[in-house]
Formats: structure tokens, C-alpha cells, sequence
């Protein structure tokens, strides 16, 4: 914490401008050499799209660690809750014990937006912002675009020992993450939406439990079959949260582009693509659904009142993450049976639910399973000292070691990132013995089968898109504005967002 | 008190010297509360004039550039604004009438002599206990859309941009409860009897002794408390924030909401043109209730 | 409530009868008098009840979701009394979610802006009540004005300069801008205008000063309205949110308002413990209001009520 005043980095005083000029002049000179953060308070300037597909080693001192004296302090900031948040901090008391260079503190920072919004307002008071931030997936433009963090090409470069976990990450994660030829984050946390289903009602609606509705259109004609077989209690076959990730998965899925320029990925994306035939088939689709009654629509929030309508059998099928899979489990019955028996061996009915829920390749707009990859990663900030981003990397690397993903992906459900966490024995027989296990695996598959070639979009003013999406989504599903009139607005907004940006960019 | 007998000089010295020190006094006592009102309250007030004026990339990748009004004016006549004032209206006119009738409910229902009548009175005072974050948790137990006991309540609906305000809104009336039912309480208790008496005698019955002798004399009560609610509504943010987040669709968007952008969607300039709307608010609202009580106090009170 | 009932009033239509413990001037009824003022009391005493259920009501729902199981709760039909209930859910809001830390960290903020206030408040009220200075009006007007920037409207400033100073998730940062407030001031300057010209005169005379005449007369004088200010002052200031919201981004420096929100949304599978820190963070209020019944009672009407 810093206690010394610091002066406002917008309020420059005449004498400061004139001593700075000849300081610039001295250190655009200097300006190749070095591109790691400056301690003005201003981020070095520029997009990322001078030519740096070339890994730059001297971007990630790491050697910085083994010379600083002391012990490193590290903050990591993250948006998990429950059981991820607590397998983070698990895996930071680990390192912390295992080693006496670094010492790493974990931070909540509320939900994705609220830690994408702190993460902006310290960009001014670099002091302020943490050492590692696990951010959402497409807030990679962002990060990108401010000039605080490392890439992990960088560091992978000044690191081989590294090179082996990354050599050895499956294709569609590397591309999600990379940008303009770049890997830029250097931890993960993939997962993917996913449809969750009650067998029960699907019978009942005399539906097979083998093969699932594949598409949005079959899953309709289900979802109508579910309703008219009159299941006592259902409030609306399937519920869903109005959140932007489904329709971006599915423009994915269906290889439709968000925005110009590659979805980003080959430079900075400045013209909207979100206002295209496909978005207004599927915003047309759900519109539908809710107004038919086949639809359950919650606002987007970070509660759990989608999974409690799948547990209390208000509705048959939940469109959610695959991070749900845990806390789905525990909503409609543990499945273990060292949970279920009570004391006296026998089996507690109380704790076994009549509910036969099975985890199925999310519906596609053409084709089931088909979609990005997505959730977050963990980008090395550039911090105030060198020692710091090498600490973090070494946390960092701790964390991609099997064990500990072992672990991040048994608690927070997320999925295997390399072929050797993939084989590992312990992943393999959670994939087989438990019911969650069995549920992630039908997931993981869905991973595999993910086009590389279409990573999804990486989008600059991503708070913006995401909050405008959900609201327009609410206006047209839950309130009464047209599909067509709500896309159009929200694109000219998402339109003028993008050039905005591209402005603040520009510098 | 007799002044000793001094040259006229003398005595105008001294009086100046005790005039000088009460001033220096005057200011030494004022200086911290000038202080931090300067700090935290003018200053930023130039702060926001300044944000509204620049524009500053999010990058903080170069100094602010000065825009002139055009922001300012842009953000004020946008739909952002607007709603943000409109929501804010609505959250005032849903919490303050009905916040000051079920005070003088709640209020007169109690003021009167029977056994335990004490207990009743705990009771209804008993939210004044709560806090907006207290008082908001509570009422996501009643609303939210899935697990609320009152979910299915049409005009609750927390999830339906037409309702969700009006149901925010009620949590903000039960927690003002306590609060109007102390105050009204109290101005019931301090009508004089014989007033009552005397018009009882000249054959009013109780709901005209109510409205011409009661109201008239608790209305200052009644204003006191107005104008406390119109403030509370316009702080309006935990209760957002708990049960909607803003949604759905920004329909529970107020102003202060829209300001403090914990989301971060807007741009500094865009929050400190808000901030400014606001503040003209604030200041209307404030002339307002000035002029009406200044109009209270000619009547003489 | 501890302020008494001394006036007997019947403001609604009702019985013009007063029971209970009743005038003992007032000739015997007869008994269908009195069978009607039992029948009309069970009407209003119905109606009482009435009431209180629906006030309470919210409460009740609180506690018996802090007490419930979520997930068993709601799979039970969500009925009015608990189900599977789990007791460790309150020491796990201190344990699992350091309760106890924003509840200190609440209180030493509230303690430090009510002092805070309470001095520079009494200060610049004796100043207008008592000093002669020049461009006094002018320092008034500046009082009020802050009337018109509350924290609502300067927020998004206040949080820049905090930072620039260093005092993000830190005391100062979580007091500074409340260490003084107009409300305050005016509300001591007009206890302080009460107090009669003579006995100002007569502390001259004695050789009192102003710190003097201060601390010896004007304060112990207007005790009942500047306890009525302390109770303001602390309930506002244990009770705000936006600020301490915006002014930290790390847990460990959230107040138990803001803690409150993050417990819900750090735990979305435990609702249960979201609700019972609610009701642990209502408790200390609570407490307040049984023990100092009358001064909070006095401190919320001074200014509306006369007398």
C-alpha cells in the first residue's frame, strides 16, 4: 500500500510538461529496447500491432527472482466463487509452503466485470493493479490493448523449462488465447456451455434419452413434446440465463464472425459483424421460446437459480456452463454412494434423488457441440518490479503442473488443457466413476471436437458489448421490444463502442 | 460590565486585539471542517467539471483531452440520462407517499392507551434496526425470481422490466417504515390534548378531528420526513445492487447507479457528466423543499 | 418504546371510550359500554397484530433461510418452517467468510467518523453561534453548500482522489470524506444559539475563554441534541454502502454493508450463510436500539417534532 501522495497523473503543471519533453526525446531512443511497463502511470502506448509475433524474451525477466533479496510479494486477482475459489487458494497455500521466494495472496474481485473495471482503473496507478489477473476469456483484446501484461510467449521464451506444458496444449486452447501470432495468457480455466437433462421428463414426453435434440431447431420440437405431456409442476421445459456467452458460442459454433478483422485475431477489430443473419436466428429462436412458454429466461446474474430450476423440476433442460457441473450434481443428488448411505450402511432415500439428470453436447444452430473455447486465463501483469512478474510466473507454472490441475479441474470443473493432463490417471478415473466425472467427460469430448482453425472473437470494450448484449437480450426476451429493432440498436451501440476503442488505442 | 477609565486609543486597541483574536479563533475552530469540505466536497466538484470536459482514454495511455461541453450536453440528452432520471423519479414516487401513509398507519394505530400497546410500538419501529444491505438481503428472500417466497406475485416480478423497479423499490419502504413510524409517532404524542378535547366537544367526529386538527399539526412532522425519503431514495444503490444488479434490462438503473458503473461500461467523461445531472438534481430538489419550508415557516409554526 | 404515551388520543374512528389503565374520574358505563369497548379493543388489537405480522414477516423469512438448508428448503416447497436445519451456519459467516473482520473494521470506521464529526462539527457551531469573523456569512453559505454535493454526486471524484492519495482499502480512505459534515454544524449551532445571552455574559464576567465557556458551559448545555447528532451520525455512518464499496477492491477491507453483498455473491451455493451474516450484521442495530430506545428515538425527531 502506498502511503506517499502521489500527484494526479491527468493534471500535468507547465514545468512538468517542459522537463518531460526532453525526457521523451532521451527515451524514445531507448524506446526499442525495452517494452515493459513504465512507472509514470501511463501504460507504454500503442496497439499490438507493430509486428510481435516474435517472442521477445527480455519482456519477462525472469532471472529477476533469483537476485531480489527478500521475499516477493504477489497479488492475483480473480471473479471465482465457491469451490474454484477455494481450489485457487488452495493451490496458492501450496506454492506459498513449498518455496520461500514468493509469497502469493489471492484476492476476490467480485464478479468478471467488476474485476475487468478495477483492473481499469489501476492502469493509472500501476501500484494498484495485481501481479497475475485470471480474466474472462475475451477480455484478451483488452489486456492486449493496455500494454500491462507479458505475453506468455514472451516468457516461455526466457523460460524453457516451460515450453514442455505449453508444446503440449491442446491446439483450440493455444488459438483461443492467442492474438495477431501471440500466446498471451499463461494459465487456464476452459469450459464450455453445456446441456444438462432430465431423462425423467424427456421419457415421460416419450423423447429418447440416447439421442439428444441436436440443434436449436430440435430442440424446440422437444421442449414443445416436454410441455404437452403435462409434468406436473414444470414451469417451462428449459431455462436458461440470458447470458451474452450462449449466442457468442453459438455464432462461434456456427462459424459466424462478431466482429472484422478475424474475430480480432489478425488485428484490431474495429467493425461489428454481431448484426448478421445467424444472431438474429437464434435472438429470433429464444424470443420464441419464452414467449411459448418453452422457455424459463432469468436475467444474467451470478446466481445459481437456473441450477435450483433444473433440482426442484420446474424445467427439464439447462443451457449453463460446464463449470456448473459440481454445483448441478449437488443440486439434484449427490451421486457418490459414500455420500448417500447413512450411518447404519443403509442407503438414505432422503439423499438419493429420483432425478436422472445426464450432461449432452450443447444444441448448435446447425450441429450439436459445436461452439469455442472459452472461460478464463491468467496473464502476467506488468507490474512495478521485475522480481514480481517472475514471481508470478513461477506461481503460474506451479499451477499448470498436473497435480495441481488435477485438482482445478475436479473442483472447478474445468477441463483438461494438455494431452498429459487429458491421460492423467486420476482425470481418466474421474471420468469414469463419478457422476460429475462422467458429465465433465461428455464435455471434454465436446472440447476435442472444437474447430481450432475458429477461435472465438476477442473483443476490446468488452464490459460494454457484454452489457449491452444482456440488456438487449432482456429487452427482447423478457420485455417486449422486436428481435430485429433490439439488434439493430444494441449493434450500433456495440459499433460505436468499437470505434471508440480503437481511438483510446491509437493513444 | 464598566471599562476602566483609559484613553480612548487604549480601549479601541484593546477591542480590536479581542476582535482579532475571536476571528483568528473563529477560523482556527472553522479550518478542519473547511478543510475537508474543500478537499472532499468542492474539489471534486472541479473534478467533475474536468472529467466531464476531457475525454481519457481507458488506457490512461496518454493525458486527458480537453472535449469543451460537447460530452457534457451529448451525455445529458442521452437515453442513459434520461432513463437514469426517470428511474430515479419512479423510485422517489414509489417509496415516499406510500413510505409516509403507512408511517401515519402505522402511527395512529398505536398512538392510543391499551395494554402492551409498548410492544406494538418496538415492533413497528423495528426496521429503523435495519440497514439498506440488511434490509435488501431480506427482501431477496422474499423476490428474487427463483427461490423468492413472493416469485410468482406478478407485480413483484423481479425478473420483468415493468416490475422490477416498483419491487426494489418496497424494500426501501419496509426499512423507511421504522423511521416514519418513530417520527409520526412523535408528533402524534406532542398534539396538545385540549385540542383534541375541544373539538370533540364542538361535535367533531374522530376522522374530521383526524384530518383538521391532527394532520395540520403533524404536518411539519410529515415534511421533515418527505423531504428525509426524497434524500434516502435519491442514495438509492445497495437495494439495486443486491436484487437486480441493475436489470433486467436497466430498468432498476438509477441515476447514482448509472454513475457508480460497477460494471464499468461508461466512460469517466460520460460519469462525470452524470455525476453533474445529478448534481443539478440534488440541487433542485434541495430548492424545492427549501422554498416549501421557507413558505411553512411565514405561516407561522 | 421508551418514550411514554402522555397523550391519549383517538385519531381514527373507533371507540371514544380510553381502557385500560383509565380515567378514574369517569363515571361507571354500563356493561354493553364495556362489552363493546372489549369488542372494539380485540378489532384494533387484531388490526395490530396484522400489522406486525406483515412487518415482520420479512424478518421471519430471513431467519428461517439462514436456519434452512437451501437447497432441502426450496426442494421442500419452501414452507414456513425450517427444514434440515444447519446451526453451524452462523459461525461459518466467521469463519468462511470473516465476518468478524468487517464487523471490527465497521465499527472502528463508524467510531473515528463519529468522533471526527462530532469535534469539527462543535467547533465550527461555536464558531457561527459565538465568534465574530470576518466573511462569516460566507463560510455559512459554504456550509450549506456542501448540502448539495453528498458523497452520491461527488462519488466518482472522491474515489480519484482517495487513489491519488494512496488510501484505497485503508481507515483514511474509509473515513476522510466524512470527518465533517453541515448537518452536524447546524444542527450544534442551533443548540448552541439557545443558550441564554446572560449566561454568556456571565462567563465573561467569570473570565472565561472561549475554549472554556466551550467545554464548561455550551457543550454540557446542549448534551440532548448533541447526543441526538451522535445518533445520527452513527447510524449513517454504520450504515453506508456506496462509499466503503468504492472505496476498497480487496475483501479483507470491506465493512460489513458491503461484506453482506459479497458474502451472497462469493457463495452463490450457500445462501443459507449469505442470510445469516444479514442477520448477524442487524444484531449490533439491534442491540442499540433496545438499550438506547429513547436517545435514538430523540436523535431520529430532532428537527421534526417541536419540544
Amino acid at each position: 500500500m502506498v502511503t506517499t501522495a502521489r500527484p494526479s497523473v491527468s493534471r500535468p503543471s507547465p514545468s512538468f510538461l517542459r522537463s518531460t519533453g526532453l525526457a521523451t526525446l532521451a527515451a524514445v531512443a531507448l524506446f526499442g529496447a525495452a517494452c515493459g511497463g513504465s512507472d509514470e502511470g501511463a501504460g507504454p502506448a500503442g496497439p499490438a500491432t507493430p509486428s510481435t509475433s516474435l517472442a521477445d524474451a527480455a519482456n519477462c525477466p525472469l532471472d529477476a527472482l533469483d537476485d531480489a533479496e527478500g521475499v516477493t510479494e504477489v497479488t492475483v486477482w480473480h471473479a471465482y466463487t465457491s469451490l474454484t475459489k477455494t481450489a485457487l487458494e488452495t493451490a496458492a497455500e501450496e506454492y506459498n509452503a513449498s518455496q520461500d521466494r514468493v509469497q502469493v495472496s489471492v484476492q476476490a474481485q467480485g464478479s468478471y466485470p467488476e474485476l475487468l473495471k478495477k483492473y481499469e482503473d489501476s492502469l493509472g496507478t500501476p501500484a494498484d493493479l495485481p501481479d497475475v489477473v485470471f480474466g474472462e476469456d475475451t477480455t484478451l483484446q483488452f489486456m492486449v490493448d493496455s500494454g500491462s501484461v507479458i505475453a506468455a510467449a514472451d516468457c516461455i521464451e526466457a523460460d524453457p523449462d516451460a515450453a514442455a506444458f505449453y508444446d503440449d496444449l491442446l491446439a483450440p486452447v493455444e488459438n483461443a488465447y492467442t492474438v495477431q501470432g501471440k500466446l498471451w495468457a499463461a494459465a487456464y480455466g476452459v469450459s464450455m456451455p453445456i446441456m444438462y437433462v432430465n431423462n425423467d421428463h424427456l421419457r415421460a414426453a416419450g423423447l429418447s434419452t440416447e439421442n439428444y435434440p441436436g440443434t436449436l431447431d430440435e430442440l424446440r420440437t422437444a421442449a414443445e413434446q416436454i410441455k404437452a405431456a403435462g409434468i406436473p409442476g414444470l414451469e417451462a421445459p428449459l431455462v436458461m440465463q440470458l447470458y451474452g456467452w450462449f449466442p457468442e458460442n453459438w455464432l462461434t459454433g456456427a462459424q459466424q464472425f462478431i466482429v472484422d478483422e478475424d474475430n480480432g485475431r489478425s488485428a484490431l477489430a474495429t467493425g461489428s459483424e454481431f448484426g448478421n443473419d445467424t444472431t438474429a436466428e437464434i435472438v429470433e429462436w429464444m424470443d420464441q421460446m419464452e414467449a411459448d412458454g418453452l422457455l424459463k429466461a432469468y436475467p444474467y446474474t451470478s446466481d445459481i437459480t437456473q441450477f435450483l430450476a433444473l433440482g426442484n423440476e420446474s424445467a427439464s433442460i439447462l443451457i449453463d456452463g460446464s463449470r456448473g457441473i459440481t454445483a448441478v450434481d449437488a443440486v439434484v443428488g449427490g451421486a457418490s454412494v459414500g455420500e448417500v448411505t447413512g450411518e447404519d450402511g443403509a442407503v438414505d432415500p432422503d439423499q438419493v434423488s429420483g432425478l436422472e439428470v445426464n450432461v449432452a453436447p450443447v444444441p448448435g444452430v446447425e450441429a450439436p457441440g459445436r461452439g469455442g473455447v472459452w472461460g478464463s486465463a491468467a496473464f502476467v501483469v506488468a507490474g512495478t518490479s521485475d522480481a514480481e512478474i517472475a514471481g508470478g510466473w513461477d506461481f503460474l507454472q506451479y499451477f499448470n503442473s498436473t497435480p495441481v490441475q488435477t485438482r482445478w479441474l475436479l473442483d472447478g470443473s474445468y477441463l483438461p488443457v494438455t494431452q498429459q493432463i487429458q491421460g492423467a490417471p486420476e482425470v481418466q478415473e474421474y471420468f469414469t466413476a463419478t457422476r460429475p466425472g462422467r458429465w465433465l467427460s461428455t464435455v471434454n469430448e465436446q472440447l476435442l471436437s472444437v474447430d481450432p482453425e475458429f477461435p472465438g472473437p476477442v473483443i476490446g470494450p468488452y464490459n460494454e458489448f457484454r452489457a449491452g448484449l444482456h440488456s438487449m437480450l432482456e429487452d427482447v426476451v423478457l420485455g417486449s421490444t422486436a428481435p430485429a429493432d433490439g439488434i439493430s440498436t444494441f449493434n450500433e451501440q456495440f459499433q460505436s463502442d468499437l470505434e471508440d476503442y480503437a481511438r483510446e488505442v491509437g493513444g | 460590565m464598566s471599562a476602566p477609565i483609559s484613553p480612548p486609543t487604549t480601549e479601541r486597541a484593546r477591542r480590536l486585539r479581542t476582535k482579532l483574536k475571536d476571528a483568528a479563533l473563529g477560523y482556527a475552530f472553522l479550518l478542519p471542517a473547511l478543510v475537508v469540505f474543500g478537499v472532499f466536497a468542492y474539489y471534486p466538484l472541479y473534478r467533475l467539471v474536468y472529467y466531464a470536459t476531457h475525454e481519457q482514454s481507458r488506457f490512461r495511455n496518454r493525458p486527458p483531452q480537453w472535449v469543451g461541453t460537447e460530452q457534457l450536453v451529448d451525455t445529458l440528452r442521452s437515453q442513459d440520462f434520461i432513463q437514469g432520471l426517470t428511474h430515479s423519479g419512479l423510485y422517489m414516487i414509489y417509496t415516499v407517499p406510500l413510505g409516509l401513509f403507512l408511517g401515519v398507519v402505522l402511527a395512529v394505530s398505536t398512538h392510543r392507551r391499551l395494554k402492551g400497546i409498548k410492544i406494538f410500538q418496538t415492533i413497528f419501529s423495528s426496521t429503523v434496526a435495519s440497514s439498506v444491505a440488511v434490509a435488501s438481503v431480506v427482501f431477496y428472500t422474499l423476490v428474487n425470481p427463483e427461490i423468492g417466497y413472493f416469485k410468482d406475485v406478478a407485480w413483484l416480478d423481479l425478473s420483468n422490466p415493468s416490475s422490477a423497479l416498483f419491487a426494489v423499490s418496497l424494500s426501501s419502504v419496509w426499512q423507511n417504515l421504522g423511521l416514519t413510524f418513530i417520527v409520526v409517532l412523535a408528533a402524534l404524542q406532542a398534539v396538545p390534548d385540549e385540542m383534541i378535547e375541544a373539538a370533540t366537544l364542538d361535535g367533531y367526529g374522530a376522522v374530521r378531528r383526524f384530518f383538521r386538527i391532527t394532520v395540520p399539526l403533524i404536518s411539519p412532522a410529515l415534511l421533515f420526513l418527505a423531504i428525509v425519503l426524497v434524500v434516502v431514495a435519491l442514495q438509492a444503490y445497495a437495494q439495486i445492487e443486491i436484487l437486480t444488479q441493475g436489470g433486467p434490462a436497466g430498468s432498476t438503473e438509477t441515476l447514482l447507479f448509472k454513475i457508480a458503473d460497477p460494471r464499468g461500461v461508461r466512460s469517466l467523461g460520460e460519469r462525470g457528466s452524470l455525476s453533474l445531472g445529478l448534481f443539478v438534481l440534488t440541487a433542485a430538489v434541495a430548492g424545492l423543499q427549501y422554498s416549501i419550508m421557507a413558505k411553512r415557516v411565514t405561516y407561522g409554526d | 418504546m421508551a418514550t411514554e404515551l402522555d397523550h391519549t388520543s383517538d385519531g381514527t374512528a373507533g371507540s371514544g371510550a380510553d381502557t385500560g389503565s383509565g380515567a378514574r374520574d369517569a363515571p361507571q358505563r354500563p356493561s354493553g359500554d364495556a362489552l363493546r369497548a372489549v369488542l372494539s379493543n380485540l378489532g384494533t388489537y387484531l388490526i395490530l397484530t396484522l400489522l406486525s405480522i406483515v412487518i415482520l414477516f420479512p424478518i421471519y423469512m430471513l431467519i428461517l433461510r439462514a436456519l434452512s438448508s437451501p437447497l432441502r428448503y426450496i426442494a421442500a416447497g419452501q414452507p414456513l418452517y425450517p427444514v434440515d436445519v444447519q446451526w453451524d451456519v452462523f459461525a461459518n459467516a466467521f469463519t468462511q467468510a470473516n465476518l468478524g473482520r468487517s464487523l471490527w473494521l465497521s465499527f472502528i470506521v463508524t467510531m473515528v467518523i463519529v468522533l471526527a464529526q462530532l469535534l469539527t462539527s462543535t467547533l465550527a457551531a461555536y464558531a457561527f453561534a459565538f465568534l465574530e469573523f470576518p466573511g462569516k456569512t460566507l463560510m455559512f453559505v459554504v456550509v450549506i453548500g456542501t448540502l448539495l454535493l453528498p458523497i452520491e454526486v461527488t462519488l466518482i471524484a472522491n474515489v480519484e482522489i482517495i487513489r491519488s492519495l494512496g488510501f484505497l482499502n485503508s481507515t483514511q480512505g474509509l473515513t476522510l470524506p466524512f470527518l465533517a459534515t453541515a448537518l452536524g454544524v447546524f444542527l450544534i449551532r442551533q443548540g448552541f444559539l439557545g443558550i441564554p445571552r446572560d449566561l454568556r455574559d456571565a462567563s465573561e464576567l467569570d473570565g472565561y475563554g472561549h475554549m472554556r465557556f466551550l467545554f464548561r458551559v455550551a457543550v454540557p448545555m446542549t448534551k440532548p441534541l448533541i447526543g441526538s447528532f451522535v445518533v445520527i451520525s452513527f447510524l449513517g455512518a454504520w450504515n453506508q454502502y456506496v462509499w466503503p464499496r468504492f472505496a476498497t477492491t480487496e475483501d479483507e477491507w470491506q465493512t460489513v454493508q458491503v461484506a453482506l453483498r459479497t458474502i451472497s455473491s462469493e457463495n452463490p451455493d450457500q445462501l443459507n450463510l449469505g442470510f445469516a451474516a444479514a442477520i448477524i450484521a442487524a444484531l449490533p442495530l439491534l442491540a442499540l436500539l433496545i438499550f438506547f430506545q429513547r436517545q435514538i428515538v430523540r436523535g431520529l425527531t430532532a428537527g421534526a417534532v417541536k419540544g
